[in-house]
């Protein structure tokens, strides 16, 4: 199981960050994503491959300031 | 006038936090309407040194929330908020570079700051500062903004930590919004306020 901010979905074997994201249809064009605290850098998020029971957090980045 | 000093600007703020925010040194990246309230408010606070990346001149436009005036119109706004923050408190050590800031040069311009403010305006490069400073790996905090725009909802503002990061902002409004001076001078006392607690946790 992955924990994706508040939902929960089945992890399967070399799962990225982005099929995750796809998977609850997370379709921010800029986001800032941590796996089990670690901030992942965007161009990590295609490869990077969660392992079962990793919580993954994503916040939405849009512009103002 | 009787004798400046820090001291004796800084005589009603927290006590025992001037010998230590006097010693430290505060990176903010643009000088904007987070920027520009950001610096003015730690330089109020008594912090030694602040080093401000902007690249834009002040336009008349900013005005409605960026702390400038009429006469600052033309001219870089780094420039123009080392001279309010001499009228404020003269003696702090005010460094600015009128520069875009890149994958390449954030690490050499921030290198030595204890925290880092992220206050630009494009998400685009709110990521790449972001990203910049985790890969330096120093585990030294960066605060940044998403979402700000807008009036009101004020009770949407949340503060989301991740590592070494923290974010403040509703993550929903959008620059197309428009940018209010009471929501961006909220959100920009919340950076100046998290800067100071962290550099006073960092002492102890």
């Amino acid at each position: 199981m992955i924990k994706i901010n508040d939902m929960e979905i089945e992890w399967r074997d070399g799962m990225t960050i982005q099929d995750a994201m796809n998977e609850v249809k997370f379709s921010f064009p800029l986001v800032v994503v941590s796996v089990n605290d670690e901030i992942i850098p965007q161009k990590e998020l295609p490869k990077f491959v969660l392992q079962d029971g990793d919580k993954v957090e994503v916040l939405h980045l849009t512009s103002g300031g | 006038m009787d004798s400046i000093n820090v001291e004796r600007i800084c005589a009603s703020n927290a006590p025992g936090s001037l010998p230590i925010l006097k010693k430290k040194c505060v990176g903010i990246a643009g000088a904007g309407g987070l920027g520009s309230n950001v610096a003015i408010m730690l330089a109020r606070s008594g912090i030694g040194k602040l080093i401000v990346v902007d690249y834009d001149d002040v336009e008349i436009e900013n005005l409605n929330r960026q702390h400038f005036f009429l006469e600052h119109v033309g001219k870089p706004k780094v420039e123009a908020l080392g001279e309010i923050i001499k009228k404020i408190v003269p003696g702090m050590n005010y460094v600015s570079s009128k520069v875009r800031l890149t994958e390449e040069n954030i690490a050499g311009i921030f290198g030595e700051v204890d925290v880092l403010v992220e206050a630009l305006d494009k998400a685009y490069y709110k990521a790449v500062l972001i990203d910049s400073w985790v890969a330096l790996k120093n585990n030294r905090p960066i605060i940044a903004v998403s979402g700000v725009a807008g009036y009101g909802k004020i009770d949407k503002i949340k503060v989301k930590r991740m590592g070494n990061l923290t974010i403040i902002g509703d993550f929903e409004s959008n620059q197309c919004d428009g940018m209010m001076a009471p929501r961006i001078t909220l959100v920009a006392s919340m950076q100046a306020a998290l800067t100071i607690e962290y550099l006073m946790e960092q002492s102890t």
